[in-house]
């Protein structure tokens, strides 16, 4: 396969692919912060009780 | 002799004789553009902010026209890309060479005005439902990738492909900046074609809509279970802005400048640091968005819009947008067959981040068929992740395509 090819192959699918995988990583991650600091909250609220 | 001697005194007419009659009718042809700009923009018809500066540029910059030195022609309004002139004595001349020189050429308008987005982005629609809106949003990058195959058949470089196909993101400020990182030699005409486009989206999205989505589905109500968007803290938003901000600057340190100046404007804003916010939102935001059009405008000169190239990246924007709004399409309704049919396909068009349009475009239908649906949540959540995964892109194609 020439050079050209693999650019214009290799290029969008690298991009999309690492996109989308990044993309969804930042999701995983702000659903886990949000857990996270709804239970650092509930803990901190129960220690003060 | 007399004439020659009038001609002479009003340069701008005699330089129409000078320079041959394809400039003289490319000039007198983009002059007549800028006025239609201006007015395109006082009717709304297109964005005033971007259109009405541009427009009065475009006018001006092409109607002044005068003798430097020997058939040599040019403004007093901007020389760009200046190689070899002393710096200091460019910018004494040419009135709006300090602006270009230390606020175009290094990317920081866009930053600015990405700055002003995070302002006035509310990501707590983003943290209510990031999987929805995540997966939209990538699904709206069609165009920033399947753009590229075709601008590289068409010829263009690696870079100038990467920076039209960009335009797919439907997000200015980044079209800037990685025309000016990768293609400089044409970041005027990519950033003209994207904000021109840009500014059509809300008259072109509606019939694209229309066209590949039954009455039925797009009068639909979401029903959600998530949390709702004002009980997210604003610690929590500022929490979430400075974990993805780091992230994100470890991983494409090349568009780090872009994170930093979307995420802090987020941070502004949770912060509740009014004077920053007013600072950023008055001041930042409409400067560099004012600067930005009029500037824009001025480098629309007859030479620039002489080169073929520029029929292609013309074609290219167009379609980077139109796959990139068929692909929200696409990932709307995804979520719809992954929801058990219970999600709204139009809030797919919003994945397409042009801040907020897009978003109101898809409210906007969904009324005019059933007033009592709104998917406005969903659709800024999709809206916001748009221009957090065009960042991401354009971090992509910037570390994979400089040198």
């Amino acid at each position: 396969m020439s050079d050209f090819m693999k650019d214009i192959i290799g290029t969008p699918l690298t991009v999309f692919g690492l996109g989308f995988a990044i993309s969804m990583s930042m999701a995983v991650i702000m659903k886990l912060l949000m857990d996270v600091i709804k239970f650092l909250s509930k803990e901190s609220k129960d220690s003060q009780e | 002799m007399f004439i020659i001697k009038i001609l002479d005194l009003f340069q701008g007419f005699h330089t129409l004789f000078l320079q041959g009659p394809t400039i003289a009718i490319s000039r007198i042809l983009l002059i007549f553009l800028g006025f239609l700009l201006v007015y395109l923009g006082a009717k709304h018809i297109l964005e005033p902010l971007i259109m009405i500066p541009m427009g009065f540029g475009m006018a001006a910059v092409n109607a002044g026209v005068l003798i430097l030195s020997a058939n040599n022609y040019g403004n007093l309004f901007i020389a760009p890309m200046t190689q070899d002139a002393d710096l200091m004595h460019v910018m004494q001349v040419n009135f709006l060479q300090p602006i270009y020189n230390l606020t175009f050429s290094n990317g920081l308008i866009a930053c600015l005005v990405f700055m002003g987005i995070g302002v006035i982005c509310d990501i707590g629609m983003v943290l209510s439902h990031p999987f929805i809106g995540m997966f939209i949003a990538m699904f709206a990058e069609l165009g920033t990738v399947a753009t590229y195959p075709i601008a590289r058949l068409l010829g263009l470089t690696t870079g100038q492909s990467a920076a039209v196909s960009v335009i797919g993101g439907a997000d200015g400020p980044m079209v800037l900046f990685t025309s000016l990182t990768l293609a400089p030699e044409y970041f005027v005409p990519i950033t003209i074609v994207a904000y021109l486009y840009l500014s059509l989206t809300y008259g072109g999205y509606p019939f694209l809509l229309r066209l590949l989505i039954p009455k039925n589905l797009r009068g639909m109500v979401i029903i959600s279970k998530n949390k709702k968007v004002s009980n997210i803290a604003s610690k929590d938003k500022l929490i979430f802005a400075v974990v993805i901000n780091t992230i994100l600057c470890l991983l494409f340190p090349v568009a780090a400048p872009l994170f930093l100046s979307f995420f802090i404007g987020i941070a502004v804003r949770e912060s509740g640091l009014e004077k920053y916010i007013r600072l950023i939102e008055d001041i930042f935001l409409y400067g560099a968005t004012f600067f930005l059009g009029l500037v824009l405008g001025t480098l629309c000169d007859a030479q620039t819009f002489r080169d073929p190239v520029v029929v292609k990246l013309l074609l290219l924007g167009m379609l980077a947008l139109l796959i990139s709004g068929i692909g929200g399409i696409i990932g709307g309704y995804l979520v719809y067959f992954l929801t058990g049919k219970k999600f709204n396909p139009v809030v797919g068009i919003a994945g397409v981040s042009c801040v907020p349009t897009t978003a109101k475009v898809a409210q906007k239908e969904v009324s005019k068929v059933n007033k009592m649906s709104f998917v406005m949540e969903y659709a800024l959540s999709a809206n916001i992740c748009g221009v957090i995964t065009t960042a991401i892109l354009t971090g992509i194609y910037i570390s994979l395509l400089s040198k």
